[in-house]
């Protein structure tokens, strides 16, 4: 039953896309190149920044010369995009680093690599050079001082272990909350469940990209916003924990119930039980666990968190480190990082365990 | 009155594949009726018609009497309930213990909340015991279902449709995932329950179980009925028309 | 075991256990409750004190557009040469830290040690990492990728060492059974075991890396999260707005193309198996 090719509008798209691929990575070679030899013999077309302030002639002659070398590369079927779009076989005799895949995917790990190398500033001499002054850090990390681990420091008013309990009960909060709500935002995030009508896409691609926005930003960024919002302190950690936990699982959830099997809910049915009925045998134990193993992941990951969402006022146990940091209170500092990670390990430690039995 | 009787039966899937065209037949109780067929013959969708897994086109199906295919939900779930259902891929809730997978052949007769909550009446536990007993597997009743071997699977799924303690046992090709000697104990199973007068129709691939076990065969080829009667009586000449020329050589044994 | 046992072992017990359960998870969570304070009432009560920020988002100030893409670039590159780096030292700390590779007194004592030191680098976040490393070798990009680098070395070999942990013997013993070295062993019996896996969690520790190299520069480690940080503290939040875009833009194509390309690895370059539609 094969219909002949009609010329369609998606069909002209398809039929684009390996070339734009193709564009796209000669494009990216340019810059890399031009990158590299801005950096090493002239350095009037980098600015400060280390970018590219390339003149208008320039800019036009790479796009012409990428398009011509994306055109190309079809031509003497080199292209990669083909390759990998349409996925057009390799010749199996060749070792894979030895095909035009490979040779482009190891060009462009070795560009990159390069460029990279240079735009981030890699210094191995600092590392060394500098390593003196990380003298005192080691110092206080092997000489830890854990007074106030259960005396109240009068500047914090409070103990390391009141605000580490505190750290842990804002994690669990986050979690219970978020993945309380991520579940009917999960819903409306699958597929499956809203693929029906045009309104129910609608609603299914909202909710989508409301989740994958907030995802997007980290807790920590949320949690700048929640402290100007309600103020320093522990609440607005874990409201910023929770938005993001609350995202991150409706996702997840979502991918759950896309994978909903057929065969066991028509087994309830197929008995003579209710919708609700159905609901709870058929569709239920097919997402509970993975999701509780989820919940359990978020939990170690949101403990994680908690410890440094101090930093933008956040509240917990990374109110102490950055404190003493601020002090230079090396010993102290080295006492906080100390039960941050034996905290945080033992609880990946259960989580881990208990995802294991779960799932 | 036969116990069910079906006439004029027509499946059409959307957009347009036809994969029953006027069936009709009727079964009486007790008998242990197999529907054979080559893949795509429409085997799994007769089945499934029937308690209305998927809904028929057109044509009526009368069980015991009740016309199943314009039943309200009401009355589906009371036409369910005494329809049993056994599936090649055993569609057990992996996750859940054994004992919960039989339970659920209960549900209809459980209040709401009680099923919701999951709390199963003591009597209803204890036949679920039983049930995983008869089909020899009393010891795996608190292992979760996705922990046992395919035969034990399916011997759950039995158990699961006993539970129901049903006048029609559908079984879509219950033995097709697993190896000869087990499909024979499965089969053994179905047996039992047919000679305890309930009715059996399923649907098999290999010639020498359907003469074994059946007490009439149907033939479908390309969503028609081809050939009724006794499984014995099908001959070289019979197969051919069910099967198809080309399937002569292999035979299907 | 009689049925009736059995049916007394999994009974009342088993409800009321859960029905503990249950209780201490409310109990705990009324306790945090009340503990953190958390007070949804506050968040309309102080809902004006962020009209300014929300109303950046109306407007928002595109003549840092160009600055923020550069960064945005940096960011990537951030994110990328901590993987790159450090993936050679996870796969080679990866098989000393897989038990099941490492059986002699020596070997289990190298096991111990490098699975030990990767929990408890991992434990300590890549920011409290990049604090460490801003002090040692100056504020910028540097600090930032080793403290990415230092994270996911440690994340990452307990990925690795876990998945060599769980390879199947069978291949190994069919080539120690022509007589081939340990290295052969390695080549021949685990490398094609482990190496779709491998290429699967690296793709997804740089889009851990991507994420994280966003917040980093908050403490000095360079980035685009840097700029941010200093727009939001300057209040300047029309400026912070787009940089914010940008993040999200990049995080959520990165998340997209490093899914896509995971499953891509996972399945074979087959299709997703579909589950059921309503
Ligand atoms: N959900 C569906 N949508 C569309 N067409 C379907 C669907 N299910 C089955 N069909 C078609 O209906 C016809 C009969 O299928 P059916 O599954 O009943 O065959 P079968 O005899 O059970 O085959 P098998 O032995 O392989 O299980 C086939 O042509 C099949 O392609
Ligand atoms: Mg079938």
């Amino acid at each position: 039953m094969k219909r002949p090719k009609k010329f369609t509008l998606p069909n002209l798209v398809d039929d684009l896309k390996p070339f734009l691929l193709d564009w796209l990575i000669w494009g990216y070679i340019a810059y890399a190149v031009v990158f590299l030899l801005n950096s090493y013999w002239y350095t009037q077309y980098i600015d400060w920044y280390g970018s590219l302030t390339l003149k208008p002639w320039g800019w036009v002659l790479t796009v012409l010369g990428t398009f011509t070398c994306a055109l190309m590369s079809e031509k003497f079927g080199i292209s990669v995009g083909l390759k990998t779009i349409k996925k057009v076989e390799r010749p199996p005799q060749k070792t894979w680093a030895l095909t035009n895949w490979g040779i482009t995917a190891i060009a462009l790990v070795v560009l990159t690599f390069w460029v990279g190398w240079i735009t981030t500033d890699i210094d191995l001499g600092a590392i060394a050079g500098r390593a003196p002054k990380t003298i005192h850090l080691w110092s206080g990390l092997s000489h830890p001082d854990f007074t106030h681990f259960i005396n109240i420091d009068p500047e914090l008013e409070d103990t390391i272990l009141g605000s580490l309990i505190d750290t842990i009960f804002m994690a669990y909060l986050a979690t219970v909350i978020g993945g309380i709500l991520a579940a009917p935002l999960g819903f409306l995030g699958a597929r499956n469940i809203m693929g029906g009508t045009w309104f129910r896409r609608i609603i299914f691609y909202i909710t989508r990209a409301f989740f994958n926005v907030v995802r997007s930003v980290e807790a920590l960024l949320w949690a700048i916003i929640f402290a100007i919002w309600i103020g320093w302190g522990p609440a607005a950690g874990t409201f910023a924990l929770l938005i993001h936990s609350m995202a991150a699982l409706a996702k997840l959830f979502s991918e759950q119930v896309e994978s909903i099997k057929k065969g066991p809910i028509e087994a309830v049915q197929s008995t003579g039980a209710s919708f609700w009925q159905t609901v709870r045998y058929g569709a239920v134990p097919q997402v509970v666990p993975q999701y509780t193993a989820f919940l359990l992941y978020r939990l170690d990951i949101n403990v994680r968190m908690a410890t440094v969402i101090a930093l933008v006022g956040g509240g917990g146990i990374g109110r102490f480190f950055f404190y003493y940091k601020s002090q230079l209170d090396w010993n102290q500092v080295g006492a906080v990082t100390i039960i941050i990670a034996v905290v945080v390990w033992i609880l990946d430690y259960i989580s881990g365990k208990a995802r294991e039995k779960i799932v | 009155m036969a116990q069910l009787e079906i006439e004029h039966l027509k499946k059409v899937y959307p957009p347009n594949v036809v994969a029953l065209k006027d069936i009709s037949f009727e079964v009486e109780k007790g008998e242990f009726l197999v529907v054979i067929g080559l893949s795509g013959s429409g085997k799994s969708t007769l089945l499934r018609c029937i308690n209305r897994l998927i809904e028929p086109t057109e044509g009526s199906i009368k069980f015991e009497g009740e016309e199943v295919t314009t039943a309200s939900s009401k009355e589906l779930k009371l036409i369910r309930e005494d329809i049993a259902m056994v599936f090649q891929r055993f569609n057990l809730i992996e996750r859940s213990l054994v004992l919960t997978n039989v339970l659920t052949g209960q549900l209809a007769e459980l209040s709401l909340w009680r099923s919701l909550l999951g709390r199963f009446p003591r009597e209803l536990k204890e036949r679920a015991h039983a049930k995983l007993e008869t089909v020899g597997i009393p010891e795996q009743a608190f292992k979760r279902a996705d922990e046992l071997s395919g035969g034990q699977q399916q011997r759950v799924g039995i158990a699961r449709a006993l539970m129901q303690d049903p006048k029609l046992l559908l079984a879509d090709e219950p033995v097709s995932s697993l190896d000869p000697a087990t499909s024979g104990t499965i089969m053994d199973y179905l047996a039992e329950i047919n000679d305890q007068g309930k009715t059996v129709i399923t649907s098999l691939h290999f010639l020498d179980l359907v003469r074994k076990y059946g007490t009439r065969a149907i033939g479908l080829k390309d969503g028609k009925i081809v050939y009724d009667g006794h499984p014995k009586d099908i001959d070289d000449e019979k197969f051919k028309e069910v099967f198809g020329e080309e399937a002569e050589k292999v035979h299907i044994t | 075991m009689s049925t009736e046992e059995k049916i007394k072992e999994r009974g009342p017990w088993y409800f009321w256990r859960n029905v503990i359960v249950v209780a201490l998870f409310l109990a705990a969570f009324v306790y945090a409750l009340t503990r953190i304070n958390l007070d949804l009432t506050l968040l309309a009560k102080n809902f004006p004190s962020t009209i300014k920020l929300w109303s950046a988002f109306a407007k928002p100030d595109w003549s840092v557009l160009g600055e923020g893409v550069t960064l945005l670039i940096k960011t990537l590159y951030m994110a990328f040469m901590a993987t790159a780096l450090a993936l050679p030292f996870a796969i080679v700390l990866s098989f000393l830290g897989a038990k099941n590779l490492m059986q002699s007194p020596v070997a289990k004592g190298i096991y111990t040690f490098v699975r030990g030191f990767a929990s408890i680098i991992r434990s300590i976040q890549p920011i409290i990492w990049a604090i460490i490393f801003v002090v040692w070798v100056r504020t910028g990009p540097f600090p930032g990728v080793l403290a990415l680098w230092i994270h996911s070395v440690a994340d990452m070999t307990k990925l690795f060492s876990e998945r060599v942990e769980s390879i199947d013997v069978g291949p190994m013993e069919a080539i120690e059974s022509t007589g081939a070295g340990k290295v052969l062993i390695l080549i021949y019996g685990v490398v094609p075991q482990i190496i779709n896996p491998y290429l699967s969690f690296t793709l997804y520790r740089l889009d851990i890396n991507v994420r994280m190299a966003t917040i980093i520069g908050i403490v000095g480690g360079g980035g685009i999260g840097m700029r941010l940080y200093s727009y939001i503290r300057k209040w300047n939040f029309p400026k912070a707005v787009v940089m914010t875009m940008l993040i999200i833009i990049m995080v959520w194509g990165i998340d997209y193309l490093s899914s896509r390309l995971r499953e891509r690895i996972e399945t074979g370059g087959g299709e997703k198996t579909k589950g059921f539609t309503i």
